[in-house]
């Protein structure tokens, strides 16, 4: 479940999903790119590892059981792009060490990652991916998650009074 | 999902170099446009954009622009400058022409710098409706195999005065 295999594939295409909050968009965004360079897609999400000395949220985090959940939701990730080779990693820890880890060993040539676009103090905190961004090697394209909903999926807005 | 536009914002310095080759190789593998972007920022304090007439500036800026051209042969490109606050100013015209990808260099600041000072980069990616994609100075060579590689050196920015 939690490993890396011994392959050493240079100039990959990284996608860093969270199945717990999936995005379809970022995962077919990633996929058009790999097809576009004739690489392999490398799908990561990161399982948080328990905080130490703090109060963890979700209680079960670590729980071998959240793994499995987790580990069977990335199993069902897909894509609608067709011809695009696809390896999935399932890894453990802080969400961005454990992703800058991963494209350190990878080196790939992209790492696409999806964002909420916070604002206010999570702006001066800093998201996953703008921690990624700030501190990665590799070029990395950001993805707003609002952006993908579809129109026709989108709650309807109420009615003018 | 077909790429047609990429934006790529201009601000002539040196992080625009390895920019303006992202944006290249990935709109000569994807058939995109290439949209070169300035904001013009005017060289006095803070609020007194309106006691200055930005025209000339943004005519000079122009000519500039119109210097940096695609590093890989055959890739179309546009031209435009504009006025105004710079990230804000590259999300409004992301949005009115429909841009599929925005490319753009950071200079990854860190630390107390981040919270002062900011960054366009980072103001985009949280603000931007499409794809962006970011890219450090020292980002590693972007090599994908299928790509083709026999592009010129970018002779774009000019003189530095």
């Amino acid at each position: 479940m939690i490993n890396l295999t011994a392959t050493h594939e240079k100039n990959n295409v990284v996608c860093a999903i969270d199945v717990t909050d999936f995005d379809q968009g970022v995962v077919d965004l990633a996929a058009t790119y790999a097809k576009y360079f004739k690489v392999r897609l490398e799908l990561v999400h990161v399982t948080a590892a328990p905080n130490r000395g703090t109060e963890n949220w979700p209680p079960d985090v670590g729980s071998p059981s959240r793994l499995i959940e987790e580990s069977k939701l990335l199993d069902s990730v897909v894509t609608q792009v067709p011809t695009v080779v696809i390896s999935k990693y399932h890894l453990s820890g802080l969400a961005a060490n454990s992703i800058l880890d991963f494209i350190d060993e990878q080196e790939p040539c992209l790492l696409v990652m999806g964002t909420h676009g916070r604002k206010g103090l999570a702006k001066i905190f800093g998201s996953v991916a703008a921690k990624v961004m700030r501190r990665s090697a590799c070029p990395v394209m950001v993805l707003r998650q609002t952006t993908v909903v579809p129109a026709t999926q989108s709650t309807p807005k109420l009615a003018e009074k | 999902m077909k790429i047609n536009k990429i934006l790529c914002p201009i601000d002539f310095s040196k992080h625009n170099q390895i920019a303006n080759e992202y944006a290249s190789i990935l709109a000569s593998s994807t058939g995109a446009e290439i949209i070169y972007f300035h904001v013009t920022v005017p060289e006095a304090p803070y609020g007194a954009y309106g006691n200055i007439d930005p025209s000339d500036i943004m005519a000079k800026d122009m000519q500039r622009l119109r210097k940096v051209v695609p590093s890989v042969a055959g890739v179309s490109a546009t031209w435009e400058v504009d006025f105004g606050p710079t990230a804000k100013r590259i999300v409004q015209f992301s949005n009115e022409h429909a841009v599929d990808l925005i490319v753009v260099g950071t200079h990854g600041r860190s630390g107390i710098d981040r919270v002062l000072m900011g960054s366009v980069a980072e103001a985009v990616v949280r603000k931007a409706k499409c794809p962006v994609l970011a890219i450090k100075p020292q980002a590693s060579a972007f090599e994908p195999n299928a790509v083709p590689m026999e592009s010129e050196v970018l002779n774009s920015g000019g003189e530095s005065s």
